[in-house]
């Protein structure tokens, strides 16, 4: 323990320096703070609104009413929106931390990727699978373990997103195979959000830097570019494993000494027009790994680096009054390339997933009251390479997909929406995806939505076909797993300043695909018996008209596994609170967030405890010409907690998260 | 936790200055305006530059539906303008009262649910639709507000302006960012 504190405060070293800067800019702000509270800020030469022309109405510039944002995804569930302003205020790196401010869900970190949990899954080192992810409306996920990347290893910079939607529940109707537990919605912004260059450097903690340069603009014939590139590095942290402190001269005193370093570099660009889009994206992270996974050498150079690239075009054409067509296409290209010592032996492990798709989508308004929407989609997984020391495989597969959804507008204040979708699978075949979902307004701003659904998953070219040789077997005879929800929804909504809902819901699982556990004489994917999960979500925003927002919400989850226990990682009470408020005028906006999880249980069977972790962000707004000043300190009482590891991990069977961490960012315009 | 003298004076500064800006007001700077208090003078400016065909009430009335903040600021307005010696009244309509009686009807995001049936209802009627969803005008709301730059624009879907028979003047079209026909 002696030996742990030692190091933790070897690793602070770094942080009392940023600690000193930090004090620094907090003298700084409050001199600005007393220096133009007092006066110049009542200068209060307002125009006259009533009396302005038209031009001069089009020439004012407008201060943005805080109001709770609508949904884009066209889902009955209750969904969770994080838009840039609230990314902006609370200084949100990644999209695992955006989705770890959302109700009922909570990210994982096992020092390789953050894994996402929520309604009925958990398990962390399932790469998370089970969740669609969608840039643009394209499917972001890699073909060879259908993981969706939400760390530094994601496609996108915060800074780019406009929004980001999470539809909890099976969204397979919409979208196919994969989008089995939830679907993340990223819609990124326009060049004309940027309207010129912009540059942005950030120091953090754990010797942490990034920078990055974007270009937007408009032209006048309508057209919007956005061009983006950023880089990251950081050293990261030394860590005490007292598990690997066990005597073994090899294992270094169980520290892990400089293996937790990471770099990414990322590339983003978008051409649209009035009823086109081109995107294209390139990012690729190489993280090292501290954690010696499946029995690797301890303290040894353990890496993964993952590269994703993306072209997507959309096109979109009205064939008549009544009928408009949405032309999609994309490639995308997955390497994964990893390497790991055993008993002193390199074990290099990569993996290929390329694949392109095409998809017809028709929305006819034939019809009064009936929005019909209808489409074909194909899909060519036509490489999803894995090659070991051991063994190479290669099997791509193609999908063809179906689909139609009507919404009944029944009364003026019911609605009815039923759709249907069948993909075929050349390698796994048939599965169909039906989803029934009855939107009632009894009163004005009351709603009651209730929907059934139900989805379905492949087994991945990793399930199926990975293995070492002697103790990860392949399982060629791995079927599709499938999922059915029931969800009740109460929404109660005040204009768009306030809202309060409450979702109740129920999940099974049928033959779902997991490991057999890493204690055993060999690993072998299976689908195993059916899971079940059911829970209450409460949640409560409200938006003041001086923009100041508050979010809290509360979600009750019981997650049973197939033998009928309480599931791995799965926390029973999660809470987050989310508070923003402008401070003078709108010079600055602070952003505070904690978020509560209960205690979970591991692989081991034993339980660790709950945790609490608050966060803050000091934002500058147009205080300085072109310069925007934005910090954040991450866990803010440096409270030591520890998220459940991954089965592979073993020995270990929790992973310490990071200590109060700082991140400042400079933000400069050019205009 | 044992704090330096000067660690605690800086905590007790930012704290200060922390309360007392939560405290001070929002303040607009020069030739800025809240959102719906500019929402609410682009849409008395539309009624100026609107033909409506003949109507006897001496009275302009301008609908909204859940938007509060909208309606509230309207109310200020209408307070203080006429327009021709006309009254300008601010209604809310749910969605079981007849939009049609409305010479003008703002839906906002709020009402997005029910946006489609209010438009089927006052097809063809000569009701001046008016809406910051994003998308709408294209959709057949006659004039749709979009915030670019800080500053709202606003496009019109001339099509639907002439099925509702109303004229709009050409200055409100030269200053329309798109025109849908």
């Amino acid at each position: 323990m002696n030996k742990n504190r030692i190091l933790i405060r070897l690793s602070r070293k770094y942080n009392t320096t940023v600690l000193r800067l930090y004090s620094c800019i907090g003298s700084i702000f409050c001199l600005f703070f007393f220096l133009i509270g007092s006066n110049t800020l009542a200068d209060d030469k307002k125009h006259d609104l009533a009396g302005a022309s038209l031009e001069e109405l089009l020439n004012f510039e407008l201060i943005t009413a805080s109001k709770i944002a609508r949904q884009v995804s066209d889902a009955p569930s209750a969904v969770s929106i994080v838009t840039a302003d609230d990314i902006k205020a609370y200084g949100y790196r990644t999209l695992g931390e955006i989705l770890n401010s959302m109700r009922g869900l909570n990210i994982t970190y096992d020092r390789a990727y953050d894994f996402l949990g929520g309604r009925g899954f958990s398990s962390p080192g399932e790469y998370s699978g089970r969740i669609m992810l969608l840039i643009d409306g394209m499917q972001a996920n890699d073909n060879v373990y259908n993981q969706a990347y939400f760390d530094h290893s994601g496609l996108i910079d915060t800074e780019l997103i406009e929004r980001v939607e999470y539809v909890p529940g099976p969204g397979s109707v919409a979208y196919g195979n994969n989008a089995f537990f939830g679907i993340v919605n990223i819609i990124t912004k326009k060049g004309t959000d940027f309207n010129g260059a912009q540059a942005a450097v950030s120091v953090g903690s754990f010797l942490t830097g990034k920078a990055r340069l974007t270009y937007g603009k408009q032209f006048s014939n309508d057209v919007d570019l956005l061009l983006s590139a950023s880089g990251l590095a950081s050293r990261g942290q030394n860590f005490y494993f007292p598990e690997f402190d066990n005597g073994d001269p090899l294992n270094n005193n169980g520290i892990a000494h400089r293996q937790d370093g990471q770099n990414n570099q990322r590339f983003f660009a978008k051409l649209q027009g009035r009823n086109w889009l081109f995107e294209a994206g390139h990012s690729r992270r190489h993280k090292d790994i501290p954690t010696a996974p499946y029995g690797a050498d301890f303290n040894t150079h353990y890496f993964y680096t993952d590269t994703n690239k993306f072209v997507a075009g959309q096109y979109h054409i009205d064939l008549s009054n009544n009928l408009k067509l949405s032309l999609l296409t994309d490639f995308s290209d997955f390497r994964y390339h990893g390497n790991s010592l055993f008993s002193g032996e390199y074990w290099p492990d990569e993996s290929i997933g390329r694949r392109w798709g095409t998809e017809a989508k028709f929305s006819g308004s034939w019809f009064d009251f009936h929005k019909i929407i209808f489409g074909v989609a194909f899909r060519d997984d036509f490489q999803r390479k894995i090659i070991t020391p051991a063994a190479s495989s290669d099997h791509g597969r193609q999908t063809i997909s179906v689909y139609a959804q009507n919404e009944f507008t029944l009364r003026n204040n019911l609605w009815l929406n039923l759709g249907v979708r069948n993909d075929y699978f050349t390698d796994d075949g048939n599965a169909i995806s039906p989803r029934f979902a009855l939107i009632y307004e009894p009163l004005p701003e009351h709603f009651v939505r209730l929907s059934y659904s139900r989805a379905h998953r492949t087994p991945t070219a990793f399930e199926k076909f990975y293995t070492d040789g002697e103790f990860l077997l392949p399982n060629p005879n791995l079927k599709i797993e499938h999922v059915h929800a029931a969800e009740l929804v109460l929404e109660r909504r005040w204009g768009n300043q306030s809202r309060v809902l409450a979702s109740f819901y129920h999940q099974t699982t049928v033959k779902p695909i997991q490991t057999t556990p890493y204690s055993s004489d060999f690993v072998q994917y299976l689908n195993t018996n059916g899971a079940r999960a059911r829970g209450i979500e409460i949640e409560a925003e409200h938006h003041w008209r001086n923009n100041m927002r508050v979010r809290a919400s509360y979600a009750f989850q019981d997650s049973e596994d197939g033998a009928g226990n309480w599931a791995i990682n799965s926390p029973r009470h999660l809470g987050k609170f989310n508070f923003t408020a402008p401070i003078y005028g709108d010079l600055f906006r602070t952003g505070v967030e904690l978020q509560v999880v209960s205690r979970r249980k591991t692989h081991l069977g034993n339980t660790t405890g709950g945790f609490a972790i608050a966060n803050a962000t000091l934002n500058t707004n147009r205080l300085i010409p072109n310069l925007d000043i934005s910090f954040t300190i991450r866990n803010l009482f440096n409270t030591n907690y520890v998220h459940v590891a991954p089965d592979y991990n073993m020995p270990l069977s929790t992973i310490a998260q990071d200590s109060r961490n700082y991140w400042l960012q400079l933000t400069y315009e050019f205009k | 936790m044992n704090l330096s003298d000067g660690k605690f004076i800086y905590r007790l500064l930012l704290f200060l200055s922390l309360f007392l800006g939560w405290t001070t007001d929002s303040v607009g700077q020069q030739n800025s305006f809240p959102e719906y208090a500019m929402k609410a003078a682009f849409v008395y400016n539309f009624t100026l530059f609107t033909q409506w065909p003949e109507y006897s009430e001496n009275t302009l009335t301008v609908c909204t539906m859940y938007s509060d903040r909208l309606r509230e600021e309207l109310e200020q307005f209408a307070s203080k303008l006429t327009q021709d010696n006309k009254k300008i009244v601010i209604q809310k309509i749910t969605r079981n009262q007849n939009a049609a009686q409305c010479q003008v009807v703002f839906l906002s995001e709020e009402d997005m649910t029910h946006a489609p049936t209010i438009l089927a209802l006052i097809q063809n009627s000569p009701v001046l639709t008016v809406t910051d969803i994003p998308g709408w005008a294209e959709k057949g709301v006659i004039i749709g507000m979009n915030i670019q730059n800080q500053r709202i624009v606003f496009e019109i879907n001339l099509k639907s302006a002439q099925q509702a028979g109303l004229q709009l003047s050409s200055k409100l079209l030269n200053l329309a960012r798109k025109i849908y026909k």
